[in-house]
């Protein structure tokens, strides 16, 4: 059962495109983020949790993907504009921990061919799993451009020590149903989680980078 | 169907958690939240609980016919014997915690925790029982966050498979002492790791906290040849009709 409306989580995000839009429009594009405090939840023993949901809308439009491929992946990725390399790219790289590095700081996340991504860690070595960004894997049937939007929507939530997360969930370019709709789905996805359901819920917010939070619940 | 013949508290605080249960020769032992390990017969009468002291038991791993071992937040490897009711330390206490353990023959695998918001560091550890002074093996390069899960292949022992919060399974040849030539395989769930293991010999499982099951073919595919496919069963909570998934 939920504990919040659209209608209520609606009037918020009004206001807060209002203010981050018009009022008070900055530089940059500014990120929207979900914080949730939780409550009668002890992180040392409860689930400490962790996971990664699919928004219907990109988050981050600017991220940089690089497709690391077959040649039949290769040739999509160039069809589609995204940049790509091979085995033998990576083979160049000669288990050279400050190239693999750059190479690793050099995009957001990476995509591999299902071919491939069993040789990546004798390719390169653990370099990409320590920058945090060891590749999805796509196989030729998959659509390549959807699974790099796949990518790019996808959001990580990480429950640590402490009894509050912030997530980013959009910016203030994105329509207020687009927002709605992000906010909506990772409330959802996050209180599944929970041992209790809303009864671990102890506040929810939304925040522009540069805005006044804008409390939910 | 399977009937149950019996329950039992086993004497612990109300809202302690009981994180794990082993089976120890005839009896069986359980650590739990109140930081004490319990050791009780099949028939749920304690046999004796022990509470070391600041421990923050987090693993407990039957080892052999009469031996079980323990870890914890104060990164202590203990070794129990259920006939002497007292703990051997293994290994030499070192400032990280320890949130996973994995045991076979005379090598003992431990995964360390990470409390960092972001990427953190953390090492899949090796010892050898024999000599336990220093690590044999110290992989810390392949998570970033907390290790849950630790295995070693059920037939290919210098095979060791690790599951963490970062969302990754890596496979070790722990033959290989540098890292960039262990790790094997990387699988990649993209959610926090709850438990990992090989199902068979060729085929590891992942279950994640977010209540994902997926199967991973192991082996290489020949040159040319269409990988087989991971098989993702999805969320399992509306399948099997629960709210939490527990166990391996």
């Amino acid at each position: 059962m939920s504990k919040i409306t659209v209608a209520g989580v609606r009037t918020n995000v009004q206001q807060l495109l209002q203010y981050s839009q018009e009022e008070k429009k900055r530089n940059f594009l500014e990120t929207v983020e979900l914080q949730i405090g939780l409550k009668n939840y002890d992180p040392q023993r409860d689930k400490r949790f962790s996971g990664t949901v699919k928004l219907p809308r990109v988050p981050r439009p600017g991220m940089s993907i690089c497709i690391l491929g077959d040649q039949h992946d290769i040739d999509r990725a160039k069809h589609g504009g995204v940049d790509a390399m091979s085995s033998e790219d990576l083979k160049k790289l000669n288990k050279n921990k400050k190239l693999i590095k750059k190479l690793a700081r050099k995009y957001d996340a990476f995509v591999a061919s299902d071919s491939l991504i069993k040789q990546i860690p004798r390719l390169l070595g653990p370099g990409l799993s320590k920058a945090g960004k060891f590749p999805t894997p796509v196989s030729h049937n998959e659509d390549l451009s959807a699974k790099i939007t796949e990518v790019k929507s996808t959001i990580k939530f990480q429950l640590k020590k402490v009894l509050c997360m912030g997530v980013a969930v959009g910016n203030v370019d994105m329509s207020e149903d687009e927002l709605i709709g992000n906010i909506m789905l990772s409330i959802n996805y996050l209180v599944s989680l929970l041992k209790k359901g809303w009864q671990n819920v102890g506040s929810l917010t939304i925040k522009a980078s540069m805005s006044p939070p804008k409390r939910l619940y | 169907m399977a009937q149950q013949v019996g329950a039992s508290s086993l004497g612990t605080p109300p809202d302690t958690y009981l994180y794990a249960l082993a089976r120890v020769g005839g009896c069986l032992a359980t650590i739990g939240s109140d930081d004490a390990l319990r050791l009780f017969d099949p028939a749920l009468k304690p046999i004796t609980t022990a509470q070391p002291r600041n421990a923050g038991l987090s693993c407990l791993r039957a080892f052999s016919t009469n031996t079980f071992a323990t870890a914890g937040r104060d990164g202590i490897i203990r070794l129990w014997d259920t006939r002497a009711k007292q703990a051997a330390q293994l290994s030499e206490p070192q400032p990280r915690s320890i949130s996973a353990l994995a045991c076979h023959e005379h090598l003992f695998a431990a995964g360390t925790e990470s409390n960092k918001e972001g990427l953190g560091d953390v090492s899949v550890l090796l010892y050898d029982t024999r000599n336990t002074a220093v690590p044999l093996r110290d992989y810390a390069e392949s998570h970033t966050d907390t290790i849950t899960q630790l295995a070693f292949h059920p037939s290919q022992t210098n095979v060791l498979l690790s599951g963490s919060t970062d969302g990754l399974v890596s496979i070790f040849d722990i033959n290989q002492a540098e890292e960039e030539d262990a790790l094997q395989q990387v699988l990649n769930p993209r959610s926090a790791v709850h438990c990992a293991g090989f199902l068979t010999i060729d085929q590891a499982y992942v279950l994640t906290t977010d209540e994902q099951l997926i199967i991973y073919p192991l082996q290489e595919p020949a040159e040319g040849v269409e990988p087989a496919p991971a098989v993702d069963f999805g969320d399992l909570r509306p399948k099997l009709n629960c709210i939490l998934m527990a166990s391996q």
